[in-house]
């Protein structure tokens, strides 16, 4: 499998850096209460990390740190740091390999942001369960003669169809996030794929669209539902690019227990219905597209 | 005319209360008549204010269904759903793009649901959003489901009640870009409008809801069945108008008022059912006004009947009133009669008290008479300190008349005044706690202190305010006595008189850190009887103890008042120097030494003990310390050691406890007996040092003794100089080298080459001292036959410090006998100008250490030219002493005409080579001092 040939090829790179390493990684569930504050890794996104100082995942982290007693501190990253920022060194993949390199301070201690769970992160990194689900879609501009597709319930036919509908069209891409053309095969199928490179906030691509800098965009469910509300009569959804996604807190590789004492966090959140809150808070209607995930245990 | 209506009226005066009661039933028909016509008011503005109540109902239900259709109407041009059908015109499907529309809709009717609410009662069961074909895209709510699509073609809002489901319907049509694009229905809760009908029932007055055909709608309510039955004559009454119900109407609602009241174009009426009473209250009908008219007029009659009995019952009150008057008055009266009772009885309770009181403080007086008059002695006196009385043993104590004492302070008496602080604090105690004692020494007449304790009692008046003091005079002289006893006992010997050893430690503790200020020396003796044991074992203690006082008496003579004789302990005393004056450890050994000696010559002379004469020697340990020792117990044990070390050595003797100061004194001792010894055998010599002046003359010659010791060759005048000052050897070495000099005057006498020269010899202030020396002076020279001009007698300004004025009768005489004199050393000492006038002086002497820096230093050299000044101010020859150097002669020359002495131009010579010298030089005659010095 993809995934343990990656496991596989960075356990190599590890431990050429062990010694590197070592001082790099961040702080474990009892390392964090010693200290009295978790650092809350965040990007201004979508409405996980607003930017104003609130959002779905502060909302959830400020929950965790009062759950373990120690003092709250957002940082802000962006998508292409924030790796670094955790971990200590710098993730870059290159022919299917992840690459650790480098050795640089540590300024977090957890991800929380609508972090997609991709293999090659689940590689250098622990997720917990899932926080919310995601697809990546493909929008364009009102008046694209690009047409929507109708939609069907076999999803690798609707996304078949809407890479069909693509065509030779610029495509605007964020590499390095969710939006990265490589985790939905993209590269190298004669897609027009323009990467969008002034900002890391994924909230600037739908302006860029508009502003004729690409044809099409990908953007994430989370994301089109504010767009969809924000640039209504001006934007269009075409299909999905993606299966169905799942979001997650990621934490530092030796840090399980901390991941696991949030998954506890997580679970008892769910059950309280304090989740559901936030949910139709930060995303409303999300849960009318993801039905079964929002589903309640019977 | 005025008597005519005197006529008219005077018949009628008899009647006035029938005339009265004539007008107060004309104005009763008048209040009648207005009472009616308000009852009559009264119904109309009921009748009034039902419509108006009725109306206000039935606008709150047109307003409540004008509002459901507002907000279906709001919903259909919500954002929500605009932006769901512009989405849907650009063809994104329902699955990927459509759902954030659609939810957001479902969220806007959730959220009207929830929030829309009348009174805590949710106003809207069920919203749906029909699209134009009919289908609910979006359903929210708990209603019962029901398909409205036929309902929604309507072009314009409309607002129904489904009486059938009991729900208010609402509907609005969705329209995007001018097309029909489907329709918003709400529905709502009927029984909300339930506030219309106050309570089920028909005994009082309610209000209900009918439709146009007569069903009735609100409140719904099976015992309302009359008026379901007659809903159809109740849709038919006239609006607007209160009215009694028709005949045909149900038995249970016979005798009910009806008011039907539209709601605006809705076909429905708000209808009130209620009684007569309901409507206009309990109130009579206005006939019942003149039945009232009647009422009063009996009502009148009554009255007046009561009010004549009133009269009747207020002559009667008038009585009893005055009865109690009269009865209080005479209660006053026994009460006051009691109270003047109450009143002598308690003047003759206190007289009683008062006589049983002064009694108590007549016999109180009598016993503070006898007090005042005990044996101890005590004044009174007043706010001031002003001695009112004295009582006998104060008189007796202090041997004054009674006259004497009056009148005076309490301060006449006192022994010594004592510190303000110690006044202040008394009298700061006195006025605080009303009392003071303390020791208070009073001074009697006779002069004699008397050691007492003095009481001080306080005595003030009823206001507080101080107006005696009363001051007791205890006797403690015998307590004093003991104290002094106790402290003597604590710190003296009984047996000697001394300091005991208690006292000796604190004196040596005082000793060692004074010294450590002043940085001299002490010294520490411990002295220790030779053999007493064996006298005390052969002639007993008795003899042993009389030794012990017989000495210690002698060894208080031996020391300085400031000195410390302690008896340490047995036969064992010791003495404290406590201060040698002197930071040198040589000087203070040597002093210390003396005293030691001192001790050991007075116990050369036997003891007398009674029958027996006794001879005792001591043995001395001497510990020095210095301003550095400070450990007592340590200087003690030196002492003791050394003592021991002495008796080891033979007793009778004297030891240091330091070896080196042990070494030294017995050095000197060697040097002293010595020099004693050569003295007597006249080894010594004599040794000239030549005077040159400033023209290069030889004027004469320094006399300076010179002691060839047998084994140790010439020992330096500086070494045994002091040792002959010390010990008094200075007074037979002074004659020698006088008698010496004298002798060498007279030889050089009858040499004409020498006969010009003078000898100057050095006194010393001992030798000044002597009450004969000027006898003995003239007494040598008159025997050796030496010429007096030729002497000349060197003083050192040591030699003036004490008794100045003897040193001046000595100098005068002798000088009166052609003796001449040199101040030596001159500028080194102390000397007083004003005296230095009066001296008769010939010389003054620069000292040889001002003369050796003069060159060098610059304060040297000013001495130097102040004395050079001096001397010729007061015109007297300067000696420059110590000239060793060209340079300094130079120096000196430039500075005047001097004489000068020194190695420069010849060393101290023996007698021989002097003489040769001398010869030489006056043949040589005025070849001048480079060429003598050459020659030499």
């Amino acid at each position: 499998m993809a995934l343990t040939r990656i496991v596989r090829r960075l356990l190599l790179v590890s431990l050429l850096s062990a010694p590197f390493f070592a001082t790099a990684w961040a702080a474990d569930l009892e390392e964090i209460k010693a200290r009295g504050e978790i650092r809350h890794l965040g990007i201004r996104y979508a409405n996980f990390v607003t930017g104003a100082g609130d959002g779905f995942d502060v909302e959830l982290m400020q929950g965790f740190a009062k759950r373990i007693g120690v003092t709250y501190k957002l940082v802000y990253t962006d998508f292409y740091s924030v790796l670094r920022d955790m971990i200590g060194k710098d993730v870059a993949r290159k022919d299917g390999e992840v690459v650790l390199s480098g050795d640089y301070p540590v300024k977090g201690d957890v991800i929380s942001n609508g972090f997609t769970v991709l293999p090659w992160r689940e590689a250098v990194v622990l997720y917990s369960e899932p926080t919310m689900p995601s697809q990546v879609l493909v929008v364009a501009p009102a008046d694209s003669d690009v047409r929507p597709i109708q939609g069907s319930a076999n999803i690798a036919a609707d996304i078949g169809e809407t890479r069909k509908s693509i065509g030779a069209k610029r495509l605007l891409v964020m590499e390095r996030t969710c939006l990265d053309p490589a985790n939905y095969g993209l590269r190298n199928t004669g897609i027009d794929l323009k990467a969008y490179t002034r900002s890391t906030n994924l909230n600037e691509m739908v302006p860029a669209l508009l502003s004729k800098e690409a044809d099409l965009t990908l953007l994430d469910v989370p994301d089109a539902i504010l767009d969809l509300h924000k640039w209504s009569g001006r934007i269009k959804v075409i299909g999905p690019i993606s299966q169905q996604q799942l979001l997650a807190t990621a934490f530092p590789k030796d840090a399980p227990h901390l991941r696991d004492e949030f998954n506890v966090y997580l679970r008892e959140l769910k059950a309280s219905g304090a989740y559901d809150h936030m949910v139709d808070k930060y995303y409303p209607g999300i849960r009318r597209y993801f039905p079964d995930f929002f589903a309640k245990p019977s | 005319m005025r008597q005519f209506l005197v006529r008219l009226l005077r018949p009628l005066a008899s009647h006035w209360p029938m005339i009265a009661g004539g007008a107060f039933l004309l104005s009763m028909f008048v209040l009648i008549g207005d009472l009616y016509t308000s009852q009559t008011e009264l119904r109309r503005n009921a009748d009034l204010k039902a419509q108006s109540e009725n109306a206000s109902r039935a606008r709150a239900v047109g307003d409540f269904l004008s509002a459901r259709r507002r907000a279906a109407v709001d919903l259909a041009t919500s954002s929500d759903v605009t932006d769901y059908i512009a989405n849907r015109d650009l063809g994104m499907s329902a699955q990927y793009g459509l759902f954030a529309n659609l939810a957001a809709i479902e969220r806007r009717f959730q959220t009207m649901i929830a929030d829309v609410r009348l009174r805590e009662q949710p106003i809207n069961l069920r919203v749906i959003f029909y699209d134009e074909f009919g289908v609910a895209q979006v359903d929210s709510g708990e209603a019962a489901p029901v398909n409205l699509a036929n309902e929604i073609s309507a072009a314009a809002p409309k607002v129904w009640i489904d009486e059938g489901r009991r729900v208010i319907v609402a509907v609005a049509p969705v329209t995007f870009k001018g097309r029909p694009r489907g329709a918003i229905a709400v529905e709502s809760e009927l029984n909300l409008l339930i506030g219309l009908a106050d309570a089920p029932g028909l005994t009082h007055p309610f209000h209900f809801l009918l439709t146009a055909d007569g069903e009735l709608l609100l409140p719904h309510e099976p015992v309302l069945s009359p008026i379901i039955t007659a809903g159809a004559i109740l849709a038919g009454l006239p609006e607007g108008h209160i009215a009694p119900l028709p005949a045909d109407a149900p038995a249970a609602l016979a005798q009910m008022l009806a008011l039907r009241t539209p709601v605006g174009d809705t076909g429905l009426s708000v209808v009130l059912l209620a009684s007569e009473d309901d409507v206009y209250g309990r109130r009579n009908v206005p006939i019942s006004s003149f039945y009232l008219g009647i009422f009063a007029i009996v009502l009148f009659i009554v009255a007046v009947g009561y009010a004549q009995m009133q009269r009747n019952a207020e002559k009667l009150r008038n009585k009893f009133v005055e009865s109690n008057r009269r009865r209080a008055e005479l209660a006053e009266h026994n009460q006051a009669l009691s109270d003047e009772i109450a009143r002598r009885e308690a003047i003759e309770g206190d007289l009683e008290r008062e006589r049983a009181a002064l009694d108590i403080t007549n016999a109180q007086l009598r016993i503070a008479a006898a007090a005042f008059e005990a044996q101890e002695g005590m004044i009174v006196s007043d706010a001031r300190g002003v001695i009112l009385s004295a009582n006998h043993a104060f008189l007796t104590m202090t041997g004054y008349d009674r006259d004497e004492v009056v009148g005076a302070t309490p301060a006449q008496f006192r022994a010594y005044r004592r510190e303000t602080e110690f006044y202040q604090k008394m009298w700061a105690t006195l006025e605080a706690t009303g009392g003071w004692q303390g020791e208070m020494a009073v001074r009697a007449r006779s002069g004699e202190i008397l050691a007492r304790w003095l009481a001080i009692s306080v005595v003030r008046s009823e206001a507080g305010e101080i107006t005696n003091y009363i001051g007791a005079y205890y006797d403690i002289s015998e307590l004093k006595n003991a104290e002094e006893k106790i402290r003597e006992l604590a710190f003296y010997d009984q047996l000697t008189g001394l300091p005991n050893r208690t006292l000796l430690i604190d004196r040596m503790r005082q000793a060692v850190v004074s010294n450590g200020r002043s940085r001299a020396y002490g010294a520490l003796l411990f002295i220790d009887i030779d053999n007493f044991k064996t006298l005390n074992d052969t002639l007993g203690h008795d003899m042993g103890d009389l030794l012990l006082k017989k000495a210690a008496q002698r060894l208080r003579q031996c020391v300085r008042a400031e000195d410390t004789v302690a008896r340490f302990g047995g036969d064992e005393f010791v003495v404290l120097l406590g201060n040698l004056e002197t930071a040198e450890a040589a000087t203070g050994a040597v002093r210390a030494e003396a005293v030691g000696e001192k001790i050991l010559a007075s116990f050369t002379e036997p003891y007398q003990l009674n029958l027996y004469e006794y001879p005792c020697t001591p043995s001395i340990g001497v510990a020095l310390f210095s301003p550095e020792d400070q450990d007592v117990d340590e200087l003690l044990k030196r002492a003791d050691l050394a003592m021991y070390d002495a008796k080891t050595a033979g007793r009778n003797g004297l030891r240091f406890f330091d070896p080196v100061m042990q070494t030294m004194i017995s050095s000197r001792a060697a040097l002293e007996t010595d020099l004693r010894e050569d003295l007597r055998k006249g080894r010594l010599l004599l040794h000239f040092q030549p005077q040159i002046d400033h023209e290069g003359r030889l004027l004469g010659a320094e006399a300076l003794a010179r002691w060839p010791h047998p084994q140790k060759g010439f020992i330096s005048p500086a070494e045994f100089i002091p040792v002959a000052e010390s010990t008094g050897l200075i007074l037979p070495l002074g004659a020698f080298v006088l008698e010496s000099a004298c002798r060498r005057l007279a030889e050089w006498n009858r040499d004409p080459a020498l006969r010009h020269l003078t000898i100057a010899v050095n006194v010393s202030a001992l030798q000044m001292r002597q009450k004969n020396f000027v006898e003995q002076t003239l007494a040598t020279v008159e025997k050796t036959g030496a010429d007096p001009r030729r002497l000349q007698l060197e003083l050192t300004e040591s030699t003036l410090v004490s008794n100045i004025e003897d040193v001046i009768a000595k100098m005068d005489r002798l000088k009166a006998a052609g003796i001449g004199f040199a101040l030596d050393d001159f500028g080194t000492g102390y000397s007083s100008l004003s005296y230095l006038k009066r001296l008769p002086l010939d010389q003054l002497k620069i000292d040889r250490s001002f003369v050796k820096d003069v060159l060098v230093d610059p304060n040297d050299a000013a001495i130097a030219r102040m004395i050079i000044a001096l001397g010729q101010s007061l015109g007297l020859d300067v000696v420059a002493e110590g000239v060793e150097t060209e340079e300094q002669y130079a120096f000196l020359a430039d500075q005047g005409r001097l004489t000068y002495q020194g190695f420069l131009f010849s060393r101290p010579l023996p007698v021989a080579d002097f003489e040769i010298f001398a010869k030489a030089f006056r043949q040589r005659g005025d070849s001048g001092s480079a060429r003598l010095r050459a020659a030499v």
